[in-house]
């Protein structure tokens, strides 16, 4: 599949140009697509869905229609007619400097993220070669720091083309053919006469009610499709922004759908809902369906496939919400000359290197402090909260957008826009507030955690993007925003 | 686009090299008599519990052999607990929110290190100790 077009014979975009710290490839639209579907889906979580069998279906088709055809639309609309992405988007809806904001909403999701994401690769890795070594620090940190720098390194030798086309060969090799697999394995269990695990009847369509418990259940998956609008910073890297990322959104929420639905229902027919596989992780569903039907010759191809999905997945977010915040912040002087820093290819080098400082002291942490790592998962609840009040500041502007400028040329125009806006608005925001409820996990006072997901949120949501906006500095300004964008 | 072909062909042969690797450490032959036995014993000690046990005895004794694979191998460690915290989520690639379970989580493990890897029971039981689940799956 060509991924990256050559510009020597092509016109300029129509909608969209390039902007100044861009190379000078486009992007096809089917890269795109793909960009955005390892963005968003993967197999990772399909074995704790499993576990809720035909259930999982209602946990991710209620999301789809309350967040992600939301999300999907609107950002469609939105990158069809104006380039550069959410920073672009809710500085023209709202202000720039909530355009800052949403931007830096956009990036602390990652803060997070990188490390919690190469460990699951470390510990794919340990599964196949020695088991072991999924309790080994060493190796734990050894994979993360070592994937996040290598990953730097082509970023910065290779641009955006390059990562396009990586990220794109990666969610096809990683997620789709071995997802492929596992449902096409669980159609020949049941084809072949055997009782599904788990029951497909009427009667299982939703999970158990249990009060407070079943709508955390529900509402905390309602943004599983984060991440959809993340790749429309790349929109100036289409050939044709206006119509060509409609398709792209159309293709990506097409197969994020199927790749989250399909594969933990599969194990669920295979794999009983007490079955430790399912806490086990993905290598060990995969090893149960394989050795079924005794082909578990293919589990080291699969974790070499998983592994490869996940440092697409990694690629694409190392390429995407850093340069948001790079765009933004030569346009508003919100971060020092320094952070702005690029290479020769306009890679965001500098913010790329200060970002792998803290993965690294991250990495360390989690992999040798038991309190850090016991303590993750809440440092993700603040993050995917922190990146759920970006999805608030973007449907504002796209309502705001819409009643204030009619008349801009767009791509696309999202039908019931403003009921898109309102539905995505309110679920986003019930899914900031559900992370206030305690989870399963939690083992200390539920005060306590209700402070600490608090005190995260407001810090790494509010405090340092409005200290960023106190301290900037019109000498950090680098660029004019008509020198990075085309209406 | 030299230097881009030079990183398609490096990453590419890292995998490979990676790939050979998985494929030589592999452990093709965990199915034993011992783990057949163990098998049985794991079946014996669902039924006894009142849960749905795998379909064959022999898919376990592939999966577990006779020492309970990777699960015995780390379920002490406090690095791969804290992973299991991480891991025991709702949400997509990005998206990854810890929220109420089914106690179902944390059945199949007690009797798996019960059987396989007793010694390490106390390890797990204290693991979850202070865990607050909810019946969220329909029997």
């Amino acid at each position: 599949m060509s991924t990256v077009e050559s510009t020597a014979d092509r016109p300029p975009p129509a909608a969209a140009t390039p902007t100044s710290v861009a190379g000078p490839s486009y992007i096809a639209w089917t890269a795109l697509a793909l960009m955005t579907v390892s963005s968003v889906a993967s197999l990772r979580p399909a074995p704790s869905m499993a576990v809720y069998g035909l259930a999982c279906v209602f946990l991710y088709v209620l999301p789809a229609i309350v967040f992600l055809i939301p999300t999907a639309l609107v950002s469609a609309e939105l990158a069809s007619s104006w380039s550069g992405g959410i920073y672009r988007w809710v500085t023209e809806g709202i202000s720039p400097r909530m355009g800052f904001t949403a931007a830096w909403h956009q990036y602390a999701m990652t803060l997070f993220y990188y490390p919690s994401l190469l460990s699951f690769v470390a510990a794919t890795l340990g599964y196949v070669i020695a088991p072991e070594l999924a309790a080994s620090g060493v190796w734990t940190a050894i994979v993360i720091i070592a994937a996040y720098w290598l990953g730097v390194l082509v970023q910065l030798r290779g641009g955006i083309g390059v990562i396009a086309k990586l990220a794109s060969s990666g969610v096809l090799i990683g997620t789709i053919i071995p997802g492929i697999l596992l449902v096409g394995l669980g159609i020949v269990y049941l084809a072949q006469g055997n009782p599904s695990a788990a029951p497909m009847d009427a009667e299982h369509i939703f999970p158990e009610w249990a009060g407070i418990a079943s709508i955390v259940l529900i509402v905390s998956n309602f943004g599983a499709y984060s991440g959809m609008e993340m790749n429309a910073v790349h929109v100036g890297r289409l050939k044709d922004p206006r119509g060509q990322f409609a398709k792209v959104m159309l293709v990506a929420t097409t197969l994020v759908l199927l790749i989250l639905i399909l594969p933990p229902l599969a194990i669920s027919w295979v794999v009983p809902a007490d079955d430790v596989s399912l806490t086990a992780g993905i290598m060990q569903a995969f090893d149960v369906v394989l050795a079924f039907f005794g082909l578990q010759w293919l589990t080291p191809f699969v974790g070499l496939a998983i592994v490869i999905a996940s440092l697409a997945g990694f690629l694409t977010w190392l390429a995407g919400p850093s340069r948001s915040l790079l765009l933004v912040s030569r346009q508003g002087g919100y971060l020092p000359r320094w952070f702005q820093g690029t290479n020769d290819a306009g890679v965001q080098v500098n913010i790329l290197v200060a970002q792998g400082v803290l993965t690294t002291v991250l990495a360390l942490l989690f992999a040798f402090s038991a309190a850090v790592s016991n303590a993750y998962w809440i440092f993700m609840t603040i993050t995917t909260s922190v990146y759920l009040l970006m999805y608030l500041s973007m449907f504002v502007a796209a309502y705001n957008l819409r009643k204030r400028q009619p008349d801009h040329p767009r791509g696309y125009r999202a039908p019931a826009l403003t009921l898109l806006c309102a539905v995505g608005f309110v679920s986003s925001l019930c899914a900031v507030l559900i992370a206030f409820v305690p989870p399963s996990q939690l083992t200390f006072s539920a005060a306590a955690y209700v402070g600490f997901v608090g005190g995260g949120i407001v810090l790494l949501g509010v405090v340092i993007p409005l200290l960023c906006l106190w301290l900037r500095k019109p000498s950090w300004k680098t660029a004019e925003p008509s020198e990075e964008e085309v209406a | 686009m030299r230097g881009d072909r030079a990183i398609y062909w490096i990453v590419a042969g890292a995998f490979g090299v990676l790939l050979i690797v998985m494929l030589v450490a592999w452990n093709y032959d965990r199915q034993n008599e011992e783990a057949n036995q163990k098998a049985l014993e794991l079946i014996a000690a669902y039924e006894a519990a009142g849960l749905q046990p795998p379909e064959r005895p022999a898919m376990i004794a592939r999966v577990l052999g006779d020492d309970g694979g990777a699960i015995c191998e780390t379920a002490d460690s406090e690095l791969v607990q804290g992973y299991w915290k991480l891991r025991l989520a709702v949400g997509g690639e990005v998206y990854q929110r810890a929220t109420r379970l089914d106690p179902r989580v944390r059945e199949g493990l007690l009797l798996v290190v019960g059987v396989y890897c007793p010694e390490k029971l106390p390890d797990i039981e204290e693991f979850f100790e202070d865990w607050d689940f909810d019946d969220l799956v329909r029997d």
